[in-house]
């Protein structure tokens, strides 16, 4: 094969950027999954907040042992594809200064909706909290983690 | 023909392994759907791959349903790394030699 020309060159170039982008967008997980994840912080937010005392600490770590075998769980490509996944982002492939911003604006957003819960005097602080970052993971979960993904494909 | 791989100057190998850069490993379903090609035309593609060592094939079941996925090996990593390399100067020398001919200047 002779050497490409630099037009087949820049061409093969963006084919190599589309086909990279489009290889992260199987990477994200599913709508339910997302769903599933809000509902499930949601439940251990109104859980922490209407349980006695006692009771808490259990429910603190049944949601850390849930937490954890989903980390392991994700790894392997068994559960990944039972949970409907096409693919496996690379670890080394998402780069940091997106997920950075991304905690930095959400600690920010934590804090400042605590704030006005608080200001507002809003029983069931932890209730409301919960159900805020649920409906947030419900509806933009899957767009949040493609566009952190996305920032790879761009680099 | 500096860094290019010959292998990966058919479009198909290319996209194929250009998908498969970007992730630890895809169902082989979906890099044939993504590359848009036939079941027999991907596994061709993918054994070609295989016996130059840049792509692994590991099967197994999920549930009764069988499934096959596919990634790519270091020495696929290198060689699409240095493949790109060797692309993206063609295309700088290029552009470089066309400002340099604007940049002359013109005589009388």
């Amino acid at each position: 094969m002779s050497q490409p020309t630099p037009e087949e060159a820049a061409r093969a170039l963006r084919e190599v950027s589309d086909r990279r982008a489009q290889g992260l967008r199987g990477t994200v997980h599913p709508r339910w999954v997302w769903v599933l994840a809000g509902a499930f912080l949601a439940g251990y937010l109104a859980a922490m907040d209407l349980l006695p005392e006692d009771a808490r600490g259990w429910v603190s770590w049944a949601f850390a042992a849930v937490m954890l075998v989903y980390a392991l769980g994700v790894r392997s490509r068994f559960a990944s594809t039972l949970m409907g996944q096409s693919a496996r982002a690379n670890l080394g492939s998402v780069p940091v200064r997106p997920r950075v911003f991304y905690l930095i604006g959400l600690l920010v957003c934590t804090g400042l909706l605590m704030l006005v819960l608080h200001l507002l005097q809003v029983p069931h602080m932890m209730i409301v909290y919960g159900v805020v970052v649920g409906v947030y993971l419900s509806l933009l979960g899957p767009r949040t983690q493609a566009w952190i993904l996305a920032a790879k494909a761009r680099d | 023909m500096d860094g290019l791989d010959p292998l990966l100057l058919d479009p198909t190998r290319l996209a194929i392994v250009s998908l498969l850069s970007a992730v630890e490993w895809a169902e082989f379903s979906y890099v044939r759907d993504s590359a848009g090609l036939s079941d027999s035309a991907l596994s061709k593609q993918v054994t070609t791959l295989g016996k130059a060592e840049y792509v692994e094939v590991r099967k197994g079941y999920v549930g009764k349903r069988p499934r096959t996925w596919l990634n790519l090996t270091d020495g696929g990593r290198r060689a699409l790394g240095g493949h790109v390399l060797a692309l993206q100067a063609i295309a700088d020398r290029a552009r470089l030699d066309g400002a340099s001919h604007q940049a002359e200047p013109r005589q009388g």
